[in-house]
């Protein structure tokens, strides 16, 4: 029997309970009690940040179905964001993985965000995609032209990604209804279980801006600016480049759902 | 919570997490070490700046007496207007102008002193 999303839903909502479903911010396991299915979501890190050169990227994600018995334990080894560099001429660091494991075998990986190029003429080509999900998306450049302060990558949720001129870091989400590009506000990015509320600063997919930083998904802020520290990334993000303090990436996020066979 | 290296057979690192020591351990026992960049600590709350009413007024050292005795209308409306709060914030925006009340009514006080001395244990509401 195969084990996929696509299964879970054939079986139909009947006959399954829905025991647990948790958000995953750091590294932890979980003891499965019952029979039955998990499903599981998973993002990488977001690359750090750099001083001078083009910002990498943004981590990719994905979802996965499985069968699971009582007694499995499911671990979720959670990204770092990727280390700021604090010199010029130092490019940003790739972001970690974040690693799914059943009984301790990895059964699916969620890459990070790819370590920014080693000048500011280009950006670095998405390579990396998920591995052993059901449904993934990989991970973003930066949106805005090469210049010398890029802000950072979003997360793609499904919709894309876009650097809008009022606010620095990239956001997911639609600045306005009439932008096709991003999530709609008020949508839910169902993996994760988060709602988008709003294209202001601070909400959900949202890029950081001056004094701002992002909350989950949003780039960092890229910025000329000589004092203080660059607002960061959210959670799987790349930060920006900046003159002033570098941050580092957007640590990855983990989410599980888990169903036990009811006869 | 720490970013914490994993390890490859030959040491080298082959990816960053964010976890407890402990977690590291228990699922990659030995093969783990502390990141050099850690996550950023949040800022520390801001101080803040109370004293009782008591040592406010102390703070005005050797003019304090005549401070509390004069009976003009503007020192006496910002004698008053301390007197009846609990406490005096030294950060309250409002506090250089009655300050600068007080020192035009010819009463020998340093505003600066007053508000930037450190608050000691004893001046706490």
């Amino acid at each position: 029997m195969s084990t996929t999303l696509g299964d879970l839903a054939g079986y139909g909502v009947g006959g399954r309970l829905q025991t647990l479903a948790a958000l995953i911010p750091a590294s932890r396991s979980i003891a499965v009690t019952a029979d039955g299915w998990a499903v599981i979501s998973a993002m990488g890190g977001g690359a750090g940040g750099t001083k001078n050169w083009t910002p990498g990227n943004s981590a990719g994600w994905g979802i996965k179905g499985i069968q699971v018995k009582a007694g499995d334990v499911i671990g979720f080894a959670i990204a770092a964001g990727g280390a700021p560099t604090q010199s010029a001429g130092v490019a940003a660091a790739k972001g970690g993985d974040t690693v799914i494991t059943l009984n301790g075998t990895t059964i699916a990986v969620a890459p990070g965000g790819e370590a920014g190029p080693a000048n500011n003429t280009t950006k670095s080509p998405v390579t990396a995609v998920p591995t052993g999900m059901d449904f993934w998306m990989p991970g973003r450049q930066p949106q805005l032209p090469l210049n010398y302060f890029m802000g950072g990558a979003a997360v793609d949720l499904g919709g894309g990604t876009i650097a809008t001129p009022s606010i620095s870091g990239d956001s997911a989400v639609a600045p306005t209804p009439n932008v096709l590009v991003g999530m709609p506000v008020g949508s839910l990015f169902a993996p994760f279980d988060v709602w988008l509320s709003s294209a202001a600063p601070g909400s959900p997919g949202v890029g950081a801006t001056a004094g701002i930083s992002s909350s989950l998904f949003g780039g960092g802020v890229g910025t000329s600016d000589t004092t203080g520290t660059a607002p960061s990334p959210g959670r799987g993000g790349s930060a920006g480049a900046t003159s002033n303090t570098s941050v580092a990436g957007g640590a990855g996020l983990g989410y599980i759902r888990l169903y036990a066979d009811v006869s | 919570m720490k970013n914490i290296e994993i390890l490859d057979a030959a040491g080298d690192v082959a990816n960053t997490i964010f976890a407890e020591e402990e977690w590291a351990e228990a699922n990659y026992p030995g093969m783990w070490r502390e990141a050099a960049m850690q996550p950023a600590e949040p800022d520390p709350a801001p101080a803040q700046r109370h004293v009782s009413v008591g040592a406010f007024f102390d703070r005005f050292g050797a003019a304090k007496w005549a401070i509390l005795a004069d009976e003009s209308a503007q020192v006496r409306a910002v004698v008053r207007d301390a007197s009846v709060r609990k406490f005096i914030d030294l950060d309250n925006a409002d506090l250089p102008m009655g300050l600068a009340i007080i020192q035009a009514a010819g009463h020998q006080i340093d505003p600066e002193a007053i508000v930037d001395a450190p608050v000691r244990a004893e001046e706490l509401p």
